[in-house]
């Protein structure tokens, strides 16, 4: 049952999260909660689909609040058979159905328009059709006659996007968001990344969607064989018995469009992608004024080695005012596998699922019955230390800037270069890759692994550090500074930042990527606060790519938090291509590249150290 | 999700009774619902696609199948005994190998459904 206590509060004594949440209970997998679905009619007419629980234990008042979550990748499942003799409808949705519902909430699941079994269509994802649904689903919802007026929402990728502009309609009934895995700008976080465009995510995702919008599981075949074979398509909503209204809505579904169709063969974030509409249009920090208006409380959660949405919770951080707690730990896209890649051993997400689901209802707990939260908490998890740590600021106190400069003999040296004519030349290998269990199609919910980094490095340009004489925390964002040229008009860096241990094994860290072109650094004021090195990736600020002409290439790598231990080294392997993920840079040819490392040019890399360093 | 798969093989016993008479040719399932929903128990197709999918037996196995959605249950006549005891050997292990296929996928390895032929048009 709810919690009714208005003494429920954050524990600020804890830094784990989890614990400071408050307690995990242990309800039993039954199905505690009644099922229907309907259709619920918008302000426009369209009718969206719904499958909504509500708890058999009801309290006296038979009234209780709501968890409403929005989805593209259908709300409830047709299930095949022999598991749908046993299973119900939101199964995949275990055991977060169970807990919530135990907990004394309802939960009311959406297509959201133009996908799954609800009508209309969609022009592009969280159009602002879509957003203000979600308040036309709260106004339907707090009408309800179990309903107590109050709804917070949960989700997780895009449904944890939803959860986030539902914000933007500072509906008063909305208590407390809970964000997942969400980008705040699309452009970089995403779509491309440094300005490479990421066609692995963008191909595929369009792909699923597309498959999703006209029923067919066959997406899931490819992309996820476990989901294919557990269901065959959206569920219908009850009174559907002949599935007519189903195909309806998938007539006006035709009409969709699809982001890679849209995106891949675009360059700048200003590029216009449809008529009104940019990569910026659907950024969290395009709105950011309406979503702050709402003041509602927000727990926003995500991994450091999930694609560039790891770099939105630090950004959400820094430039929301709304009441937040924020978390980065390790695990993979969703939470669901672990993905520290110190320890690929580990079979267990840490914290588990069930300890995670609790703890986002003891965060609807405290904001619906309880004190709320007050100010804003990140906590982040040290990778090798195995500690997390929080902070109410960022960067976090104490941080500071150490250089260490591009030396001979592929070194790093803390001095700068004396000589005038160091340089390394690389012929870009455009064999490299990171493969598919990247942070990049992580995405797709895939495990993430960087391993045989010892060998993919063999085709890369690196540069290792003398063995540390002392343990070295870095958190932040790590800043890769290269004077260089290429013999070709185009190009892209990647930069991996590693750790080598005693035995030389290699361990994948963080990495980063910059499109030549956008190397500017941009003078005027970024859009939202920003510790990265800010490019612009506007059309204006292209810088063109003149073979032989020395360039300064300076970028950040995506957020990390990490210890380097005594007696390891750290080491920044360059790339040109990352193959199975971005497109080709120049699209043909084979470029040399040439990495300065004189007095007059000399590369560096800039870390971001907590503790250690010299 | 995971955590429901080591309950998913107990349910799914529970659930399904198997009835295999090998004189008549005939092979009777018998199911007990947890959940009972408003939709049909199955269609025939959806009972040729499991024992294809499960038991890797051929899609257009010759077979005829009767659904009682109001007794839940499922009777498959088949032309020989040879037909009978194969289909009812499937039939009799759903509950494990429709379970050991979900596990397999979840664990990354796709090798168990490449047998399986377009059942998404079927």
């Amino acid at each position: 049952m709810l919690k009714q206590n208005e003494l429920l509060e954050v524990d600020k004594s804890k830094a784990n999260p989890f614990e400071a949440l408050g307690e995990v209970l242990e309800p039993e997998l039954t199905y505690n909660y009644n099922l229907h679905s309907e259709y619920i009619e918008m302000r426009d007419g369209v009718k969206l689909a719904a499958t909504i629980l509500i708890p058999k234990d009801l309290p006296s008042s038979g009234k209780v609040p709501t968890l409403l979550h929005q989805t593209r990748y259908w709300r409830a499942y047709h299930l095949r058979i022999p598991y749908r003799w046993v299973y119900d409808e939101v199964i995949t949705q275990s055991p977060s159905n169970e807990i919530f519902t135990d907990r004394g909430y309802a939960i009311v699941y959406i297509d959201v328009r133009g996908c799954g079994a609800s009508y209309g269509s969609r022009a592009y994802p969280w159009t602002e059709e879509e957003i203000r649904d979600g308040a036309d689903v709260v106004d339907w919802i707090i009408t309800q006659e179990w309903s107590d007026g109050r709804v917070i929402s949960k989700g997780i990728s895009y449904p944890g996007i939803c959860v986030e502009k539902l914000g933007y309609n500072a509906h008063s009934a909305v208590k407390a968001l809970i964000i997942g895995h969400a980008f705040w700008d699309p452009y970089n976080d995403v779509a491309l990344p440094g300005g490479c465009y990421d066609r692995g995510f963008m191909q595929l995702w369009s792909f699923l969607g597309k498959k999703l919008d006209e029923n067919s599981p066959k997406a899931f075949r490819e992309i996820g064989p476990d989901s294919w074979v557990l269901l065959k398509g959206v569920k219908l909503v009850d009174n559907d018995v002949s599935g007519e209204l189903l195909k309806k809505a998938l007539i006006e579904h035709k009409v969709n469009t699809y982001v890679h169709d849209l995106a891949c063969d675009k360059t700048f974030r200003d590029d216009t992608l449809m008529e009104g509409m940019n990569f910026d249009t659907i950024a969290t920090f395009t709105d950011q004024e309406r979503l702050e208006k709402s003041k509602v409380p927000i727990l926003a959660w995500c991994s450091y080695l999930d694609s560039g949405y790891c770099d939105a919770i630090i950004h959400r951080f820094m430039n929301l005012s709304n009441p937040q707690i924020a978390i980065l730990g390790s695990w993979n896209h969703g939470a669901s596998l672990p993905a520290n890649q110190f320890f690929p051993e580990r079979e267990k997400v840490s914290p588990s699922i069930r300890e995670r689901i609790n703890s986002w209802v003891n965060f609807s707990d405290i904001c619906v019955t309880g004190k709320g939260i007050e100010g804003k908490t990140l906590y982040y998890y040290t990778l090798v230390e195995e500690k997390w740590k929080k902070t109410q600021v960022w960067p976090p106190e104490g941080q500071f800037k150490q250089r260490w400069y591009f030396s001979e003999n592929f070194s790093f040296s803390e001095s700068k270069p004396e000589v005038s004519d160091g340089a390394d030349d690389y012929k870009i290998n455009f064999r490299a890759t990171t493969g598919r269990n990247n942070r990049w199609w992580a995405l797709l919910g895939l495990p993430i692994t960087y391993a045989g980094r010892e060998k993919m490095d063999e085709k890369l340009l690196t540069y290792s550090s003398q063995s540390l004489d002392k343990d070295l925390e870095i958190t932040g964002f790590i800043k890769v500074s290269l004077f260089m040229k290429t013999t070709h008009d185009d190009g892209a860096i990647y930069a991996y930042f590693e750790d080598v241990d005693e035995n030389g094994k290699v361990t994948y860290i963080a990495d980063g990527q910059l499109r030549l072109l956008h190397r500017k650094i941009a003078n005027e004021t970024p859009p939202f606060k920003f510790t990265k090195v800010y490019h612009t990736y506007k059309r204006k600020d292209a810088l063109p790519v003149i073979p032989g002409e020395i360039m300064e290439v300076t970028f950040s790598l995506h957020i990390t938090s990490v210890l380097i231990k005594k007696g390891h080294r750290f080491r920044i392997a360059i790339a040109g291509h990352d193959k199975d993920t971005f497109y080709r840079y120049p699209a043909e040819g084979r470029p040399t590249i040439t990495l300065m490392r004189s007095k007059d040019h000399a590369s560096y890399i800039e870390l971001p150290i907590i503790k250690g360093g010299n | 999700m995971e955590e429901l798969i080591p309950m998913l093989r107990d349910k799914l016993k529970r659930a399904i009774t198997v009835n295999v008479d090998e004189d008549k040719n005939k092979i009777t399932l018998i199911i007990n619902r947890e959940t009972k929903i408003s939709e049909e128990l199955a269609s025939p197709e959806e009972i040729k696609i499991m024992l294809h999918m499960f038991g890797k037996l051929e899609k257009d196995f010759p077979m005829n199948i009767v659904i009682n959605n109001q007794e839940d249950i499922v009777e498959i006549s088949l032309n020989s005994r040879e037909d009978t005891v194969r289909v009812g050997n499937i039939a009799e292990n759903i509950w494990n190998t429709s379970v050991e296929m979900l596990e397999q996928c979840l664990a990354g390895d796709f090798s168990g459904i490449k047998h399986i032929g377009n059942i998404d048009e079927m």
